[in-house]
């Protein structure tokens, strides 16, 4: 138990000396505090991205889900695809286009093109209200690790108080530098955490092929659709993919790094990187379904991993990786906090409050808005729990909507500002209403973000061609710049 | 001419792969038979379509995804 106490203390400090460090390479300009003055390296960029990325949605979700519901979220290998593919065909544009315009923030781009204030609006919205039980989830995430590591002696609301302050800290003084960094280290503990585990806690059954033999002998509805439960078929398994995917491409601490990166040619490796640290999956196979062998009936799914950990590993072993774990959630908070200050800062406090707000003012906003949103994250954290993959869902449901006016501004010319503005708003009421109105059912048992997807798609099109097209100035200003980009890359 | 066919192709091949997994196909593909190298078919079949398109993502990159360099 002191062992753990001392590799949780030691990974709370580890990063703090990184934050400091960073903060003395930082310059006094907003610029390099929320985007890195888009001069971030690609070995930094890939860390960042794919830690960011991956979460603890994925690292105790991806546990719980194998656990609870059977295969559905195998569908897993394949978002990571599709999230790859993404980024090298929106990514890689939008990465073109904020360095040719000096864009910082989503509303940025989707504002300036649609040249429409309420656009702005309503993206920066989006884009926040989100974000933040994304950020409960990591909270939620990284205290339950840290609080079976300690065996117990740090409780769930200290442990997340602990982690929080650590976050804000090297954030504060370290911007998005601070950050990328961090996850340099987050990002190789988390990827080989996982993967390891899942074999050391199969040989508990006799290894992988043994595992899987019992249980195909004693519990076979866990190796098929739609699982011991029933209830997480074809539909489940779409939605979690697309939803997934396209909601954590477009949420605000992907898009930020997509500025922030110095050299295009990233973009063309992410793909494959993406792709293949999918295989990490295979670790929440081994544990979780040794878990339904050995240890049935926890009642708090998410917590699976953990008590796996703490039983069949060595006590070092286990706390490490649960420090690994509680990386993947600190990597994507830290990210999901800065991103959501940047875009309140810039979006909201530069271009309404203060316009002529100096360098050093809108930082100082920044640190600001990183501490009140932490905090609103924390409460959420103690008074409204969930599992993590449904309360993840949700937020990917709501920022994925962002998908449609971006491929419309990235590849359609007559897309236009009403047809951007109705088919968010209809798709976002849509949502709220079916996930949070009791008796309200989803069609087909898709999750309502892929109906809100659809809606959004359809309201996109048919009001884009019912109403007057954009500005002819803008419509060339990025024809042209698009253009440029498709011989210059 | 081949050039362009690679750019196709590169673009192409990993959406067919993601047919594979997420469009109604994979509900031929749902079942535990037969075994394949001890893993259940089901998940055999989501590593197979999944290691397809890692390596299609490999050799775009490598290959500048069909551009000239």
């Amino acid at each position: 138990m002191t062992t753990g106490v001392i590799i949780i203390a030691l990974f709370m400090i580890v990063p703090l000396i990184i934050g400091f460090i960073a903060s003395a390479k930082s310059k006094d300009s907003s610029d390099d505090y929320f985007i890195q003055g888009r001069g971030m390296g690609s070995v930094a960029a890939f860390f960042t991205v794919s830690a960011t990325w991956w979460s603890a949605f994925a690292f105790l979700g991806s546990n719980a889900s194998f656990y609870v519901e059977g295969p559905v979220y195998l569908t897993a290998f394949a978002w990571n695809i599709l999230f790859g593919y993404l980024y090298f065909v929106v990514g890689k544009r939008i990465w073109f286009l904020g360095k040719k315009f000096n864009y910082v923030t989503p509303s940025d781009l989707l504002g300036d093109f649609y040249n429409n204030e309420k656009v702005r609006i309503i993206v920066g919205l989006i884009v926040i209200i989100f974000t933040i039980p994304y950020l409960q989830i990591q909270l939620t995430g990284g205290a339950y690790l840290i609080e079976v590591a300690s065996g117990g002696v740090i409780p769930f609301w200290l442990a997340a108080l602990l982690f929080y302050a650590v976050i804000i800290t090297y954030v504060w003084v370290g911007g998005m530098r601070a950050v990328a960094w961090t996850d340099i280290i987050y990002g190789a503990l988390l990827f080989f955490g996982l993967l390891f585990v899942g074999f050391y806690i199969s040989r508990a059954v006799g290894g992988p092929i043994a595992m899987f033999n019992q249980m195909q002998a004693s519990h076979p509805e866990y190796l098929t659709l739609p699982g011991p439960e029933g209830a997480s078929g074809y539909s489940a398994w779409v939605s979690l993919c697309f939803i997934t995917a396209i909601g954590a491409l477009m949420g605000p601490q992907l898009w930020l790094r997509m500025y922030a990166v110095k050299n295009g040619k990233l973009f063309n490796l992410m793909p494959f990187l993406i792709s293949f640290v999918a295989i990490t999956y295979i670790g929440s196979v081994l544990v979780s379904w040794t878990g339904v062998l050995k240890m049935p009936g926890v009642e708090n799914a998410d917590q699976i991993l953990p008590l796996m950990v703490m039983e069949y590993a060595p006590f070092v072993i286990g706390a490490l990786i649960l420090a690994g774990g509680a990386s993947a959630a600190m990597s994507t908070a830290n990210s999901q906090i800065h991103a959501v200050s940047a875009v309140m800062t810039k979006d909201f406090y530069q271009r309404y409050a203060n316009p002529s707000a100096s360098q050093s003012k809108l930082i100082q906003m920044g640190r600001y808005f990183l501490l009140i949103f932490s905090i609103l994250a924390y409460f959420l954290a103690l008074f409204a729990p969930g599992l993590l993959v449904t309360i993840g869902l949700i937020a990917f449901g709501g920022t994925a909507q962002l998908i449609v006016p971006t491929i419309g501004a990235l590849f359609w010319k007559r897309s236009n500002a009403y047809g951007a503005i109705t088919g968010l708003t209809a798709s976002i009421i849509f949502i709220v209403l079916f996930t949070f109105i009791p008796g309200l059912v989803s069609p087909l048992g898709l999750d309502p973000a892929m109906w809100g997807l659809i809606i959004n798609i359809v309201l996109f099109i048919v009001v884009s061609l019912s109403t007057a097209p954009r500005d002819q100035k803008v419509v060339d200003r990025f024809a042209n710049a698009l253009a440029s980009f498709k011989y210059g890359e | 001419m081949k050039r362009n066919g690679l750019r196709i192709f590169f673009i192409v091949a990993p959406i067919i792969g993601l047919l594979m997994l997420e469009s109604p196909i994979i509900l031929l593909a749902n079942s535990i038979d037969p075994i394949i190298f001890g893993f259940p078919f089901l998940v055999a079949w989501v590593l197979f379509w999944w290691a397809f398109c890692t390596v299609i993502f490999l050799i775009a990159y490598k290959m500048n995804w069909g551009k000239q360099k």
